[in-house]
């Protein structure tokens, strides 16, 4: 009796604690000045997360929720990879695209484009 | 031994949330993102081994608790290629990152090597095209 009191007890206050620095975390995702602080804080989002799902499982007693923690931790790596792949291509693109307009501002493919299809109006 | 059980776990996440504590407040206080970094990772090594063993020592079941320490297991092999992964998108992508870390030059080379080669193999493409 006493004892599920205090499992009780341990539970909420573990997961008060959890959801306050999930929310702190929040706030540096939000406030990052780089990309790399986001992608960061929602690493730590999703690690705070895995402890919370565990805490279920000892607070409810239900062992399925052990699996999904297990499938949680994977997506979260799955994301944090695409999220930093997909930043990386989009910084190299958007770089190689300046680089191009820098180097070939004379010859200008709209301004062409656009004469030529003058051209073929008169 | 349900008691003992019971102070185990208890003693377990105070630690764990303790770090976690410690891992949240370190990436406030310290100033860019690869120092971040080192907090973060605090917080997804020991902060979360900490948690779920104490959790683990109280699970409903034994298999429970071993899925519960493959948790950890997984995490310690996802963990630092996250980290790495994240540390090289910050490389990349700040553009004043000499003014806080030290780049070696063999990288920076072989960066812009790598840059040379997709214009080259753009403008290769870009004949191609003319061409057809």
């Amino acid at each position: 009796m006493s004892i599920d009191f205090g499992y009780e007890v341990l539970c909420i206050a573990s997961m008060t604690v959890l959801v306050l620095l999930a929310l702190v975390c929040l706030i540096r995702c939000i406030m990052g000045p780089r990309i790399s602080d986001r992608v960061m804080a929602v690493n730590m989002i999703g690690t705070l997360t895995i402890i919370m799902v565990v805490v279920f499982t000892v607070y409810l007693k239900e062992a399925y929720l052990a699996d999904i923690a297990l499938i949680y931790a994977m997506i979260s790596f799955l994301s944090v990879v695409v999220l930093c792949k997909v930043y990386t291509g989009i910084y190299r693109e958007s770089k190689h695209e300046q680089e191009k307009l820098s180097h070939a501002h004379i010859e200008n493919p709209v301004e062409d484009f656009a004469g030529q299809e003058k051209a073929g109006e008169q | 031994m349900a008691v003992v059980r019971l102070i185990l776990t208890a003693a377990f996440m105070a630690l764990g949330l303790f770090v976690c504590c410690v891992g949240v407040y370190g990436v406030f206080r310290l100033k860019y993102a690869a120092n971040r970094m080192h907090a973060a990772a605090l917080n997804d090594t020991m902060g979360i081994s900490l948690c779920l063993v104490g959790l683990a020592i109280s699970a409903p079941d034994v298999f429970t608790a071993l899925k519960i320490l493959l948790v950890v297991v997984f995490l310690w092999l996802a963990s630092p290629v996250a980290s790495h992964l994240l540390c090289r998108l910050e490389v990349e992508t700040n553009e004043q990152r000499g003014e806080y870390m030290n780049v070696h030059e063999q990288t920076l080379a072989q960066e812009r090597i790598q840059a040379a080669q997709a214009e080259e193999s753009e403008a290769v493409r870009g004949e191609e095209e003319e061409q057809a």
